[in-house]
């Protein structure tokens, strides 16, 4: 029998933290090689763009030479690579063509209130998808009416764009605060998916045998399904965290601007808009990096889960 | 009500291909019918009417016709970029369930760091360099969706190569291209093609999203985002709302609740014959 200090236990645990180290590093990599398949091509048209004056044909190849090498694009892939990765470890992840700041900075500067707004998301889709789950598995099948009336609540809302949403409610920007807005939006674009989830999940346990025989015995329905079938839900709501995240950026870079909430989906907004790609990169990096993170942390909890023998791994 | 709504959907969906592929005819023969077309006789914002039954936009275009045309466009898009995710993601799981275990485990990172990489940070940086080229979001989009295709195909070619008929035909000395050419990837479309209209739904949805703000599709093509941001800006306008997410949620619900399900008849626990599949009809391994 393996007990939990020996040597097997610690590499499983000890893998989620490596997939995590290796996926990070893998993810720069992939991020770097794309924006050097996207950028070979038109990179003169943005170094002019960035230049600030139009370059007469004369002196037109000195000023691009120059540029390039103050840009350090006329170095070897190999040395682009090892000095991309050099500013990762510092921190630094080059500089905004668009600001001069180092584009770390600017991230760290506008990530305050992009992690309060995806913390306080992240919340309500718990809560709210859960609640509104619970409550479809507790009104019944969709042939009654209030659980067919909230089964199409639902498929409503899993159909319904963040950015109609927001265009719907972008009149109330006046008289109520752009994020609590902005939290609407995001729970209403993800949390659907949570409560069809959590509703199928229930539904599905409540059919079998332990189930039933609570049934049988006189438990009611509500506290069965609150007390006993609520748990086996934890590993669908932790396998979704990191989907949450995915849909939250995907939201968050629509809306931010929409709202003109300072957070990082403006700053990617604006980075576009004034022609900054390596604020794009590094804003690109953050996102994908907290997306490995979360699936890592899923991947813990599953390990835990299983471990202890409480819920299931799906 | 269900058949109702899916018919109106397929009516619909059938309508729009049809006027996109013959549109030059058709702006020929009803001229009222371009989606570009102004209309100067009427002040612009028309609310509906008989003569311009979904109203008009700020420009006095027609909302009805635009819709239409948009519907068109964003559709062929997402079905080419679902198409293209497909292949990639059924070429990547069959390559994936025929390597070693250790390069398996590598693959998969990164099939995980492909599904990690956010696209639309992405799309922006490559707007910034192809400003309105749809082609290049298209490949995109299609070049970071297939991760989680690509691990399920994985898993079921997993289960199909461990069965005795891919494991009599390796014994025989029939290559593993082959027997993923001839028998893997026909076992696997049918799986593939469960994932297709989920990847519609995403692509339709994103290209949707940078519609919004005028970034995909270059003006003045119709597309399915365009009216609400008009409506942000005109919100009596209330027909630039209703009509847009009516056609748009209906088409994504739609793609969300289309039949998917594979085969119930899968070939994994067959023996050195394959009759249980009936597209393929019996099949022995040194056929392959």
């Amino acid at each position: 029998m393996i007990g939990d200090g020996s040597p097997k236990r610690k590499i499983d645990r000890a893998i989620p933290f490596l997939r995590l180290g290796t996926g990070c590093l893998l993810l720069a990599t992939c991020l770097f090689f794309i924006f050097q398949s996207l950028a070979s091509d038109s990179l003169n048209v943005l170094i002019e763009k960035q230049s600030g004056f139009s370059l007469t044909p004369q002196v037109q190849e000195s000023q691009r030479s120059a540029l390039r090498s103050r840009l350090g694009l006329n170095q070897s892939l190999g040395k682009q690579l090892g000095s991309f990765y050099h500013q990762l470890v510092t921190g630094q992840m080059g500089v905004s063509l668009w600001t001069g700041q180092s584009v770390g900075k600017l991230i760290v500067k506008q990530a305050g209130i992009t992690s309060l707004l995806a913390l306080g998301s992240l919340l309500f889709f718990i809560l709210v998808g859960t609640v509104w789950g619970f409550l479809q598995a507790l009104l019944g099948p969709s042939s009654s009416a209030p659980g067919f009336f909230l089964k199409s609540l639902n498929t409503l809302f899993l159909c319904f764009p963040g950015f109609a949403l927001a265009s719907a409610l972008f009149r109330f920007t006046h008289s109520i605060s752009p994020e609590f807005l902005a939290l609407i939006i995001y729970t209403a674009v993800t949390s659907p998916t949570l409560a069809s989830l959590v509703r199928d999940r229930l539904l599905e346990e409540e059919s079998k045998t332990y189930a039933q025989a609570a049934k049988a015995r006189g438990l009611s329905r509500f506290l069965l399904l609150r007390k006993h079938l609520l748990a086996p839900c934890v590993p669908t709501l932790l396998s979704l965290i990191p989907w949450w995240w995915s849909a939250y950026v995907g939201t968050s870079i629509v809306i931010e601007p929409l709202f003109r909430i300072s957070g990082l989906g403006l700053l990617a907004f604006e980075a576009f808009r004034n022609q900054d790609p390596n604020v794009l990169l590094g804003i690109s990096l953050c996102f994908g990096w907290v997306r490995l993170l979360l699936g890592s942390i899923r991947d813990l909890f599953f390990l835990r889960f299983s471990s202890s023998g409480r819920g299931t791994v799906s | 009500m269900r058949m109702l709504f899916r018919s109106l959907w397929g009516t619909w969906i059938g309508v729009a291909l049809l006027v996109v592929c013959f549109k030059t005819p058709l702006s020929l023969w009803m001229p009222h019918f371009i989606p570009e077309l102004i209309d100067n006789s009427l002040p612009p914002l028309q609310s509906p009417s008989l003569l311009h039954i979904w109203g008009t936009d700020e420009l006095g275009r027609d909302v009805l016709v635009r819709l239409l045309y948009g519907t068109g466009y964003s559709l062929i898009f997402s079905v080419g970029v679902a198409f293209i995710t497909c292949l990639i993601g059924l070429g990547v799981g069959v390559a994936l369930s025929f390597t070693s275990r250790t390069l398996k485990a590598f693959l998969n990172s990164g099939t995980d760091v492909i599904s990690a990489l956010p696209f639309l940070p992405l799309a922006l940086i490559a707007l910034s360099f192809f400003p309105s080229q749809i082609t290049v979001l298209g490949l995109l989009k299609a070049c970071l969706g297939w991760g989680s295709l690509a691990q399920v195909i994985r898993m079921e070619s997993d289960i199909l190569i461990r069965g005795a008929m891919v494991q009599s035909a390796l014994s025989q000395g029939i290559t593993r291209f082959r027997i993923a050419l001839k028998y893997l990837i026909p076992h696997l479309i049918p799986l593939a093609m469960s994932f297709f209209p989920l990847l519609v739904f995403s692509s339709l949805l994103t290209i949707a999203s940078l519609d919004y703000f005028g970034l995909a599709f270059p003006i003045p093509v119709p597309n399915l985002a365009e009216m609400f941001r008009q409506y942000q800006e005109h919100p009596e306008a209330w027909w630039l709302f209703v009509f847009p997410i009516l056609i748009l949620s209906g088409l994504l619900w739609g793609f969300q609740n289309i039949d998917r399900r594979p085969p119930n008849r899968y070939p994994f626990n067959h023996g050195t014959t394959d009759s249980d599949y009936p597209r393929l009809g019996p099949m022995r391994a040194g056929q392959l």
